[in-house]
């Protein structure tokens, strides 16, 4: 090799790294442009409104034209203002533009972003002696037509002359055609969706399947289409239509037995929701007889909790103000617990809780209700709830008003307590009214 | 009162709902007209009679009351659950019962089991169950069992979900000014129900925050006081076990005690604590280390009747992995009796240093007075003597005359 060859090789590497790494810049730079430009198709305008139409999100496919104006949020990039045109790329490939080319120096092509200033072009501009700058064809006039699915529509800035597809800047709007080719609109991201089973066997002994339709934990109430319900052999036993969420489904006479079932949501063009996987399963059992209520006397010999409650309600009578508060007290007569369970039963709980007071569009929190449990009488297993002021959380919470202990016996607890009410001065007046719950389990 | 409303105001209490009633707060208001109630799903078909309701609701069969406390399933999800409750009526006239149920809670303040008001809609356990009817109407001294259904959805969660089925006595009563409240009395049964599944106990205490209350005798010790929030974060239902250990300086242990137990804490549920301890000896600081330790429920009586679906009893689900969570905190203990205390004696040994110095001041000065008066009486003496000589010798001089001379 003589020298001059090596010289020629070594200028050879050299280039070929300079190159390397311009050719990676520009890689680099060949995308859609950052921050992306929120692009919107619009429709005619109506009338003598000035500007766009109507913003698109669906439209023909095979009418004369795509769209009637194209705006995006802002303008192509310094660097890229040469021209400017409109393309419809599927997969990455360029399928052809549906415009014609806009160039920086013709004013009379509307807002074209080639200035730097957001892009609003509408068919009301014209170039005489030209088709549309906006859109002058639609995508079944395509040079090479695009399939049905997911593409794009480009609004390219062109750095010069000549179109680089690569390297020049552009926006770019997702849109679908849809399968017949008739249709384009913007795609929906749909939500995840599951289906909740329950399976349960009626007194005619068939079997009602209730799948609920749940986005986010949540019941999809919009969702649209139908639930398939499954037997234990995976064969589509019937499909119930969805509605606010819930598809129900109503097996025929079944024998006595066990029967599993699974769901699927599956959407009717649902446009919000994607359809389901198959549920857990859910099993139903279909019992000989049916199960209905029987009234007899109370048998001896059963232990229970027995409360024996309180014959009248409470009245707090009329709030006076004392203190800075309007305040007003009341009783709430006796309750006696009689525990007659079976030795080591657990604890009973006698608790209370009050709702908010109402009158009309006006209310107190149930906060500003206390009590103070006391027992009555000498002979007590249990024990009295703490007092409980009115104020920080007062009743609005639940409340001990008393506990037993664990059954060593038979024991009785007979409680009461006095309530006080204490609300702001401030409180508008009226006739509240108010629910108090004890509960004994 | 009753009378009142059993004659007069029946029907209107009866068309108004039991739900609500009317409860005037001020005499303002006494003329207003009455506000229609809304239509509650708690209907008014209670017979107001004034007696009171006696009556107590069991886990039951077909057969009546079989002995469980309360309800318990151990299933997987997507079960059909078919039950019986029992409601029987112990009092001296006939009364109608509503029953449904609802999800447990626990009570803020100890953690006692305790049911959803009828106002706020279940959403767990409480929200599967159907129960064959919604009100019972019984004769004094009978008993229903009314059949339920539990359908557990195919995407229930694993884990504990606990729920009550009431049944409840509603009374309302209304003031002179239409003023109202409606008490309703409710007597449920447990319902513990477990799904299969990966259990998790897992339960997290928050806020731990300590005080100190010296006592009045400044040398006995004051009480402290721990105040957190004990939250159970898993899908168990646990007990816990909670240990006290109060450190003052240097790290002497100064108390190591057991608060009571928590009792069936509900997933999801959280309860305030707050222990005291007294004779906790002023250090002026105090460590305080709580250990909550989760342990399987002792509800004895759910525990050993767990049921499946087809009711054949099962044995419980194995026990989760327990971890006990500890907090520590710090809080200032100082007894401001003996603080008053020690702050007194200062001020007296400073008077009595003050009285002491002064004194002795008084008496290095009334010793130097004396002193001084000593050195003049001595010198007025000396003086006087030494005159008197002078006089002396002028007298014996002029006695003596010239005879020395």
């Amino acid at each position: 090799m003589n020298k001059i060859t090596r010289r020629a090789a070594a200028i050879t590497v050299v280039g070929a790294v300079v190159f390397s790494g311009l050719g990676m810049a520009q890689v680099a730079n060949a995308s859609a442009i950052t921050p992306a430009g929120n692009i919107a198709l619009h429709g005619p305008i109506s009338g003598t409104t000035a500007g766009t139409g109507a913003v698109l999100t669906t439209g023909s496919a095979t009418s004369s034209r795509m769209f009637n104006g194209i705006t995006v949020d802002q303008g192509c990039p310094a660097g890229y203002r040469y021209s400017s045109n409109t393309l419809v790329f599927q997969g990455g490939v360029n399928h052809g533009a549906i415009a014609t080319t806009r160039l920086q120096s013709t004013t009379a092509y509307g807002m074209t972003g080639l200035d730097g200033n957001p892009i609003a072009m509408d068919e009301s501009y014209t170039v005489p002696g030209t088709s549309n700058f906006a859109n002058n064809k639609n995508l079944s006039a395509l040079a090479s037509p695009i399939a049905a699915g997911a593409f794009e529509v480009r609004v390219y800035c062109f750095a010069g002359v000549n179109a680089d597809f690569v390297n020049d800047k552009w926006f770019s709007l997702p849109l679908v055609l849809s399968s017949d080719l008739s249709t384009w609109s913007t795609p929906v991201v749909k939500t995840a969706t599951t289906a909740s089973l329950t399976a349960a066997s009626n007194a005619n002994k068939t079997i009602t399947l209730t799948a609920t339709v749940k986005a986010a934990g949540a019941t999809a109430t919009a969702a649209v289409g139908n639930c398939n319900f499954y037997d234990a052999a995976n064969t589509l036993v019937g499909s119930g239509t969805v509605a606010s969420g819930v598809g129900t489904f109503t097996t025929g006479v079944m024998a006595a037995g066990s029967y599993s079932y699974t769901a699927q949501f599956v959407g009717t063009n649902d446009v919000n929701y994607n359809d389901s996987a198959v549920s857990g399963s859910a099993t139903a059992y279909v019992a000989g007889a049916n199960a209905s209520t029987v009234t007899v006397a109370i048998p001896a010999g059963q232990g229970s909790v027995m409360l024996s409650g309180v014959a009248t309600s409470v009245d707090l009578g009329t709030a006076v103000l004392s203190g800075g508060m309007l305040t007003a007290t009341g009783q709430l007569g006796s309750l006696t617990v009689t525990d007659s369970r079976q030795t080591d039963a657990a604890a009973w709980n006698l608790t209370g809780q009050t709702s908010d007071f109402t009158v009309g569009t006006k209310s107190f929190s149930g906060k500003y209700l206390g009590w103070t449990p006391a027992l009555v009488g000498s002979t007590n297993a249990g024990t009295a709830g703490a007092a409980v002021l009115p104020g920080t959380t007062g009743l609005k919470t639940a409340s001990v008003l008393a506990t037993g202990s664990v059954v060593s016996g038979q024991t009785t607890t007979t409680t009461g307590a006095t309530l006080n009410l204490a609300v702001p001065s401030n409180t508008p007046s009226g006739a509240y009214t108010a629910v108090l719950t004890l509960t004994l389990a | 009162m009753f009378a009142f409303i059993r004659t007069a105001r029946l029907p209107i209490l009866a068309t108004v709902v039991a739900g609500l009633v009317f409860v005037p707060l001020s005499p303002a208001i006494a003329a207003q007209p009455r506000l229609a109630a809304p239509a509650s799903t708690l209907a008014a078909t209670a017979v107001d009679n004034g007696s009171p309701a006696v009556w107590s609701v069991q886990a039951s069969n077909a057969n009546g009351p079989d002995g469980r406390e309360s309800l318990a399933y151990s299933v997987g999800s997507g079960t059909e659950i078919k039950d019986y409750i029992s409601v029987s009526n112990g009092g001296k006239s006939a009364q109608t019962f509503q029953l449904y149920a609802t999800d447990a809670i626990n009570e803020i303040d100890g953690g006692a089991f305790s049911l959803l008001p009828l106002s706020t809609k279940p959403t767990d356990a409480g929200s599967w169950i159907k129960i064959a009817q919604t009100a019972v109407t019984l004769q004094p001294g009978l008993q229903a069992r009314i059949p339920f259904t539990m359908l557990v959805p195919s995407d229930a969660t694993p884990g504990d979900h606990t729920a009550g089925i009431v049944a409840s006595v509603s009374r309302a009563s209304t003031g002179k000014s239409g003023q109202a409240i409606t008490l309703e009395q409710r007597v449920g049964v447990r319902l513990y129900l477990h799904v299969a599944g990966q259990s998790v106990a897992k339960i997290s205490t928050a806020g731990l925050v300590a005080g100190f209350s010296p006592a009045w005798n400044p040398f006995a010790g004051g009480e402290t006081s721990l105040d957190f929030s004990l939250s159970n974060s898993g899908n168990s239902r646990v007990d816990v076990k909670q240990t006290v250990i109060i450190h003052g300086p240097f790290g002497i242990t100064v108390a190591t005690f057991n608060a009571p137990t928590v009792h069936n804490l509900l997933p999801g549920q959280s309860v305030h604590e707050h222990l005291t301890r007294s004779d906790i000896p002023a250090l002026l600081l105090l460590f305080s280390q709580v250990t909550s330790t989760p342990i399987a429920p002792t509800d004895r009586v759910a525990e050993s009747k767990l049921r499946s679906a087809d009711g054949s009893l099962v044995a419980p689900a194995a026990a989760p992995k327990f971890t006990a969570v500890s907090g520590e905190t710090m809080t200032g203990a100082i007894s401001w009796t003996l603080l008053a205390l020690l702050v007194l004696l200062a001020i007296g040994l400073w008077i009595l240093a003050r009285y002491r110095a002064y004194t002795r001041d008084q008496l290095y000065d009334a010793i130097d007075a004396a002193a001084l008066a000593a050195r003049e009486s001595a010198i007025a003496e000396t003086t006087a003597e030494r005159d008197r000589h002078s006089v002396d010798n002028i007298t014996a001089n002029a006695a003596a005359g010239g005879k020395h001379q």
